[in-house]
């Protein structure tokens, strides 16, 4: 396995006082790994992001990055040592123009905007084509992408996606999860949190399952895919094909 | 059509300080959902602060220079002890809005405890100049050009730097625009250094049209507040435009073909803005999920 990237252990988090809704994850990103992490509604997965990139208080438990300690520390500092967000809901900022909201990506280091475009403009094309439209009036898909691209802005190591594919038509379905592939396979390391688990794990180094904020089952994506009680229990029940959502 | 044209010049001065002040308030709602009752009173304290200067024998244009960087300290000095530390604590929309009410009560018994409730003035008021469709002080030709000159500015601000743009993404999500790296604590301190030169500059720009009185600013807040909603409230273009409209609105409802007395006016403009918001409840330039 490569370098240890993203470690949290025992995590705790929560909104409201004295209700932990993250209690007592534990998780690991290697470089480069694409890791999934799948459990029901409720189960706490958007709240693990965001405790680890800061948006969540966190009550206990550490969170270490490129071997530092970045437990609670805050979210631009995070964004500053090397890991993208992309949101569950609301991921781009709607009266911004596309190029606005790539720029507010690269909002720490304005001098490599041009660079950063031009790879960007060539991973998504559509968005150099859409350069000045307002991202409020876009279509899901073409929003999604946006918002994948703000978070590339910065070239981080660590791409953390909440839900990536939701909502989103069969075919963009496809290219969403095309896209993620290829930035994985440039190196950068992904943490994404799906709906489409079977599709989620089957391309995971690792998957976790969480339920009422706990790790349940951890391993390979292919293992978890073929474990009998992930199946009955997240899966859906024994299906044939690999590539179909549940 | 003589007469119209003067209420029409006459309103579109009164629009113009309302425009400035509204986009200092509409800047500060955009980014904390604040709505600042002390708004009205920060223009009054811009305006005493230049009647400081101007007593001492400066002329306006030097004593803006300090009354702007007042109104700005001000501000930015409350985001500090007051405002910030409050949100921190977790206080909600209805708490922050009762304390600016409380906070406008302050500032204003406080400039009456140092100025009183006299009438002050920055100098005479010029004859009018004679433009052929209308006629306008030279104080008014002041106002309507420094004005539009301010929210040129601020225009540009917002659309072409990286300060401004910062503020417009805070403005339509502050989550995201944390997690792409912008300093929020930051930004929004700066939106209050510039919301209150703002209207520190608005207020000197209302005492330049006459007088300087203690209840000069919260005379003006309702009108203020009509400009912000008309326009769509957090939106800096939909403030510049409805103030505009509530200020001719108003001047023009004093027309003698209508016959309405004169402090029928500000029920007028209300009306008007009744009547826009029951076809347009989100403003005119507005965003259906503000607020
Ligand atoms: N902002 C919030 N304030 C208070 N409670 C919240 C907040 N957001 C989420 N919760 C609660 O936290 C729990 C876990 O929510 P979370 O969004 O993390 O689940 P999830 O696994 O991502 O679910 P989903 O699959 O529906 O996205 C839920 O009970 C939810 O009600
Ligand atoms: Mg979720």
């Amino acid at each position: 396995m490569a370098d240890v990237l993203l470690e949290a252990r025992d995590l705790r988090a929560g909104y409201v006082p004295e209700v932990d809704i993250v209690r007592g994850c534990d998780l690991d990103v290697a470089e480069g790994d694409l890791v999934s992490v799948i459990g029901p509604n409720g189960a706490g997965k958007s709240t693990l992001i965001k405790s680890l990139f800061g948006l969540v208080p966190v009550r206990g438990g550490t969170v270490r990055f490129k071997d530092e300690d970045v437990t609670g520390a805050p979210t631009h500092r995070l964004v500053a040592a090397g890991i993208g967000y992309v949101p569950q809901t609301e991921n781009v900022f709607p009266t911004l123009t596309v190029e606005e909201n790539l720029e507010m990506g690269a909002y720490l280091r304005p001098r490599i905007l041009e660079d950063r475009y031009e790879e960007l403009f060539e991973w998504f094309p559509i968005l150099a084509e859409r350069r000045k439209q307002r991202a409020g009036t876009m279509s899901g898909g073409q929003r999604q992408l946006v918002a994948l691209a703000r978070a590339l802005m910065l070239q981080p190591s660590l791409l953390l996606l909440d839900e990536p594919s939701a909502g989103l038509s069969p075919a963009n379905v496809d290219v969403i999860f095309e896209r993620i592939q290829l930035i994985n396979s440039k190196g950068v390391a992904i943490l994404m949190v799906e709906q489409n688990a079977r599709r989620a794990l089957a391309m995971s180094d690792r998957g976790y399952v969480l339920e009422m904020g706990q790790n349940r089952f951890t391993g390979p994506g292919k293992e978890l895919l073929n474990d009998p009680k992930v199946i009955d229990l997240y899966l859906g029940g024994r299906a044939s094909g690999g590539a179909q959502s549940a | 059509m003589e007469e119209a044209l003067q209420l029409i010049a006459n309103g579109v001065v009164i629009g113009s300080v309302i425009a400035v002040a509204a986009v200092g308030l509409t800047l500060v709602f955009g980014i904390l959902r604040l709505i600042n009752f002390a708004h009205g009173d920060f223009l009054t304290l811009g305006a005493f602060a230049a009647v400081v200067g101007t007593g001492a024998g400066l002329p306006l244009y030097v004593a803006a220079i300090p009354a702007i960087l007042v109104g700005a300290g001000v501000m930015g000095g409350l985001e500090k002890v007051l405002w910030g530390p409050m949100r921190r604590r977790g206080a909600s929309t209805v708490n922050l809005l009762i304390i600016s009410i409380g906070l406008a009560l302050v500032l204003r018994y406080t400039l009456f405890w140092i100025f009183g409730s006299g009438v002050y003035r920055y100098g005479p008021i010029s004859q009018r100049i004679d433009f052929g469709l209308f006629a306008l002080t030279p104080q008014d030709v002041i106002i309507v050009v420094g004005s539009a000159a301010a929210l040129f500015g601020v225009a540009l601000m917002l659309q072409k730097t990286r300060i401004g743009k910062a503020m417009r993404a805070l403005s339509d999500n502050k989550d995201l625009a944390e997690a792409s790296g912008i300093d929020v604590n930051r930004v929004t301190m700066i939106t209050w250094l510039i919301a209150g030169a703002l209207t520190a500059y608005g207020g000197i720009m209302l005492g330049l049209q006459g007088r300087v009185f203690a209840n000069m600013g919260w005379f003006l807040l309702l009108l203020i507040f009509a400009g912000v909603i008309l326009g769509g409230i957090g939106s800096a273009y939909g403030a510049m435009i409805g103030s505009m409209i509530i200020g001719v609105t108003q001047e023009l409802a004093t027309h003698s073909a209508i016959g309405l007395p004169s402090d029928l006016k500000t029920g007028v403009a209300f009306l008007v803005l009744i009547l826009v918001l029951l076809v347009r409840p989100q403003g005119i330039m507005g965003r259906k999920q503000a607020l």
